[in-house]
């Protein structure tokens, strides 16, 4: 089973709420995705991508999601 | 303008709840059961529209068995202007309650829906979130003060690092939060009178409403019991026990 991880961020740096959610998803075990939404993420993305057990980030930057509202 | 406000019967919050001896679930037998204080929140809030001139009608709406007529009545008596029950003896989950408020809202074209950020018994946090989700309405969750102008909501929200204000268009969902505002408590002309308001009692089959559970609760367990303190004898003990046991100090 494929996991993915939405990152927890402020778009400059990741949060540990977000490690804390990789490490649950390594228990569960299988490929472990995560998704990086926000605007000017790139810091971000390579922070998530340095964390061991990370098969794929996938990045999503646009302006749009600066404040990552429930409904984008 | 129609506001809903959905709200959930739960155990008083000022009951110790005691977990059933099979740990199945929570004690509900001869427990003073009231409204979600949450919930309740959203009632002041939608009356408050109203006296403000905003909001025309208020509607409590609760997902439920019988029993939930009781608090439906106590929302009554707090100012709103008519209740709607979906009457279910089934175990009501987050997702079935959305879908059966969605049917709800079809009916009544509500511009505004307030729900309490989450009841205190489940602590889920979802319905209002789900029923978002489900209609397209445009989501404020945790609103400490709601602001309404050009069919336009604004509501400062409640986030991690401080406050966050959004602007939404209506139709739109508000949960609130703790410090949106203090309700009054129901006077007793206004119980009278809430004994005659109407209070419409739904089925989810009428509604065309599938509210089966998709969550199944396997144990329910009391926190952990905090062991006992010691008194330690020494300084040195006191040290030692910070260093090896509590490992505070290194």
């Amino acid at each position: 089973m494929s996991i993915l991880v939405i990152a927890e961020h402020d778009n400059n740096d990741n949060k540990s709420a977000t490690l804390v959610t990789i490490a649950a998803a390594q228990a569960i075990g299988g490929d472990i995705d995560v998704l990086v939404a926000g605007s000017g993420v790139d810091g971000v993305a390579s922070q998530v991508a340095a964390v061991p057990g990370v098969n794929k980030v996938l990045v999503a930057d646009n302006a749009a999601y600066e404040h990552q509202l429930a409904e984008n | 303008m129609k506001v809903i406000v959905p709200v959930k019967r739960v155990v008083d919050y000022n009951v110790k709840v005691r977990v059933k001896p099979d740990n199945t679930g929570v004690d509900l037998s001869n427990v003073k059961m009231s409204v979600n204080p949450f919930c309740e929140i959203g009632i002041e809030e939608a009356v408050r529209l109203k006296e403000a001139g905003v909001a025309e009608e208020v509607i409590a709406v609760s997902v439920g068995s019988t029993a939930c007529q009781e608090q439906l009545r106590t929302c009554l008596a707090l100012g709103a202007d008519r209740a709607i029950l979906v009457e279910t003896e089934a175990d009501a989950q987050p997702l079935g309650i959305a879908r059966a408020l969605v049917a709800v809202q079809e009916r009544e074209q509500a511009g505004m829906v307030i729900f309490g950020k989450q009841s205190i018994d489940g602590d889920n946090s979802q319905t209002g979130q789900m029923f978002a989700a489900l209609t397209g309405m445009p989501q404020a969750t945790f609103a400490s003060e709601i602001t309404i102008a050009d069919g336009k909501a604004q509501v400062l929200r409640e986030i991690d690092g401080g406050m966050q204000t959004i602007s939404v268009s209506l139709p739109a969902v508000v949960t609130t939060d703790l410090r949106l505002n203090e309700p009054r408590y129901a006077s007793l002309p206004n119980i009278m009178k809430a004994k005659k308001k109407p209070l419409d009692v739904l089925t989810p089959d009428e509604l065309g409403v599938d509210m089966a559970p998709t969550v199944e609760v396997l144990k329910v367990e009391a926190p952990a019991e905090r062991a006992a303190g010691i008194k330690v004898e020494s300084v040195e003990q006191l040290v030692d026990k910070l260093k090896n046991e509590a490992k505070v100090i290194l």
